[in-house]
């Protein structure tokens, strides 16, 4: 064999290798997650979806049935504030690029990025808990929405920027409107847009730290409204992990492994529901 | 022309986030009036409910989770919700009037106690259970139980005391076969009340050897300088990594040790008696704390806190500690009943077996009735 195509073999095994070792850890949390998790859901069966966690000294650990409410309600309101706002800001950035207001934006959003988000846990404190004297599930909401902000905001920009320029040219000198331009731009840009868009939502679900001071959590009640209190998957499962006791740990393991199926669930589906668009 | 794009661009961009923040408040407007106009339809909770809110120490959270389970079982009107964000973070928020209650190893440091007083709504602090500091080991083919002193632990922090068949510890244990190996000594890498509980055991019990400047939540700890030194976060964090380390020893509270079947080592109390972390060792320590608490609720606890541990009495457990809860004086009309029946509750039914948590250890009845002072205290704001 000359040393040509040894080099090459040499080098797509050394690739295959390294791609391996470099997903095999998301693996290892989907195979351990399931592992832990997937026999304390069967064993508790439906009561995990519909009951409340239990006390440590009971026989049973309970449910989850709050924090599974928690992470719906605090996720759709959280989307609820920052689509429209993300989507918009990156609308007009993609369409203004060397505007001063974009500048701005984009230099506000890339620190965001930056900020660790406890710190946006504290800001939505000192702004909105403070004030009012009390922890509320809208607090949270507002949290979680500062944090998705900047994700949304940076990738529905870069899809929007990837639709060629000849297609706007010629959708131009076809007699379009802008607004008709910018619809058509996103509807081509749909997979990077629903793609922003999942990365938000996953990572308004997986949040702890911005929760902490503002959401607070309930686990006595199902669900007490926007006004009180509310719970979250993430915020249960390192609050229960921490704890010694049995019955809460096994909680925790199905929520995570809960949280992890609704990963997989989101991704497979924008994966499937939004078909890319060839040029 | 570009600036006037520019404009309408950002108009845009404005009344959409102003609609979007419209119809948000509206949402919840609605539903909130809803709940007003029929409140016999909300079916997630009772009419009328009272939530508490609680936010302090973790090591009481799954004690505290089962008062107010049991609570609201026999007062359905009345919730309790705690949250477990650490001690220093319940007592700013607790200052921060942003919680009912606040949950505290330590009892509030003088100055925030003295700040906390003058305000109207004043502050009112009680022992509500029991924690003890165990030292866990796992020495890999030892047999019997290992005994150690506050200076013998003291010297092993501070890295002095190199392996286990070192003779100071042998002259505590002469029936015990020690092997000739390093000591890893496991420590916190966060700040806790529990490192707080045990360098004050080590500086009381060895005041030489551990000086008061190591006495604090979080403290440099000397056993890592020769590399023999462990931190593990979080009561859980030690347990694993003694549990992990052969020739390893670590301080944890009692519960997680407990739970995790750890041997733990008798240590030499104030009146030189070798004692074992039992509930009853606890319970005595605390009994010959009694005497040292303050006249009032009111008052500062700093000096019952250090007084319970290394407490005078033969059968007293070394390194005993009081947890406290925080509430204020003065109290909503709504709330008012809700936070004195839940004080009542707890010093009463609540301390009784059935309703203490494995690992936890009940205060004795002459703290319970002090405790019950706090009923003519608390009073509803005008």
């Amino acid at each position: 064999m000359d040393t040509r195509r040894l080099k090459d073999k040499i080098f797509t095994i050394t690739i295959i290798v390294l791609s391996i070792i470099a997903i095999a850890p998301v693996f290892h949390i989907i195979v351990y997650v399931s592992y832990r998790g997937l026999p304390i859901i069967l064993e508790s069966g439906l009561e995990f979806f519909t009951s409340l966690p239990n006390a440590v000294t009971d026989p049973k650990p309970g449910g989850i049935a709050q924090a599974i409410i928690g992470t719906l309600y605090l996720t759709a309101t959280a989307s609820i504030i920052a689509v429209p706002i993300a989507t918009l800001a990156a609308v007009f950035s993609s369409e203004f690029p060397r505007s001063r207001l974009t500048h701005v934006v984009r230099a506000a959003s890339r620190s965001l990025l930056e900020v660790a988000t406890i710190i946006v846990g504290m800001l939505v404190f000192a702004l909105l808990v403070l004030p009012t004297g009390r922890f509320t599930a809208l607090a949270g909401s507002v949290a979680l929405a500062i944090v998705m902000i900047p994700y949304v905001y940076t990738y529905v920009e870069l899809a929007m920027l990837s639709v060629p320029r000849t297609y706007v040219e010629a959708a131009y000198s076809l007699g379009m409107s802008r607004a008709l331009v910018i619809y058509h731009k996103l509807r081509i840009a749909r997979r990077g847009v629903a793609r922003g868009l999942m990365i938000g939502v996953t990572k308004a679900m997986g949040e702890t730290a911005p929760l902490l001071f503002t959401a607070f959590g309930a686990r006595n009640v199902l669900f007490g409204g926007p006004l009180e209190p509310i719970d979250a998957l993430p915020l249960m499962i390192f609050q229960f992990m921490q704890t010694g006791y049995d019955n809460w740990i096994k909680l925790a393991w199905g929520g995570a492994f809960v949280l992890l199926i609704s990963y997989l669930t989101l991704f497979i589906i924008t994966r499937v529901v939004v078909k890319e668009v060839k040029y | 022309m570009v600036n006037l794009k520019l404009v309408a661009g950002a108009l845009i961009v404005l009344v959409i986030i102003g609609a979007a923040i419209i119809v948000a408040l509206r949402g919840w407007e609605t539903q909130e009036t809803k709940q007003e106009t029929k409140p016999t339809e909300t079916q997630t909770k009772p009419v009328g409910q009272v939530v508490l809110l609680g936010s302090g120490a973790t090591f009481i959270h799954p004690q505290l989770d089962k008062w107010a389970k049991e609570f609201t079982a026999l007062y359905p009107n009345v919730r309790i919700e705690y949250n477990p964000t650490g001690s220093g973070t319940g007592q700013t928020q607790f200052m921060q009037k942003v919680v009912d209650f606040a949950g505290s190893d330590p009892p509030l440091p003088t100055s925030r106690w003295a700040e906390a007083r003058g305000r109207p709504e004043g502050v009112i602090q009680m022992p509500v259970i029991l924690g003890a500091v165990v030292m866990a080991y796992n020495i890999p083919g030892l047999e019997g139980r290992l005994k150690l002193d506050g200076e013998t632990i003291a010297l092993i922090y501070k890295g002095e005391i190199e392996y286990w068949d070192d003779p100071r510890i042998k002259a505590l244990n002469p029936d015990l076969k020690l092997p000739n190996e390093k000591i890893r000594a496991v420590h916190r890498s966060d700040s806790s009340g529990t490192t707080h509980v045990f360098t004050l055991f080590l500086h009381k019990a060895a005041p030489h050897v551990w000086t008061k400047d190591l006495v604090e939540k979080a403290i440099e700890w000397p056993v890592d300088k020769t590399g023999r030194g462990l931190g593990g976060k979080g009561n859980q964090g030690v347990v694993e990594l003694v549990r992990r380390t052969s020739y390893s020893i670590g301080y944890v509270e009692y519960a997680y040790a407990r739970l995790a079947n750890l041997p733990s080592a008798l240590v030499k109390n104030a009146e030189g008696l070798f004692i074992d972390a039992t509930p009853e060792a606890m319970m005595k320590a605390a009994e010959n704390a009694y005497p040292l608490l303050p006249q009032s609720l009111e008052e500062d606890f700093n000096k019952a806190w250090e007084a319970i541990v290394y407490a005078p009495g033969k059968d007293s457990y070394p390194i005993t500690s009081f947890s406290f809860l925080i509430f204020y004086k003065v109290y909503s009309p709504e709330k008012v009943e809700a936070v004195k029946k839940f004080i009542e509750w707890i010093n009463t039914e609540g301390q009784k077996p059935k309703n203490i948590v494995e690992g936890y250890v009940a205060i004795p009845e002459s703290v319970r009735q002090y405790n019950l002072r706090a009923l003519q205290l608390i009073k509803p704001s005008s």
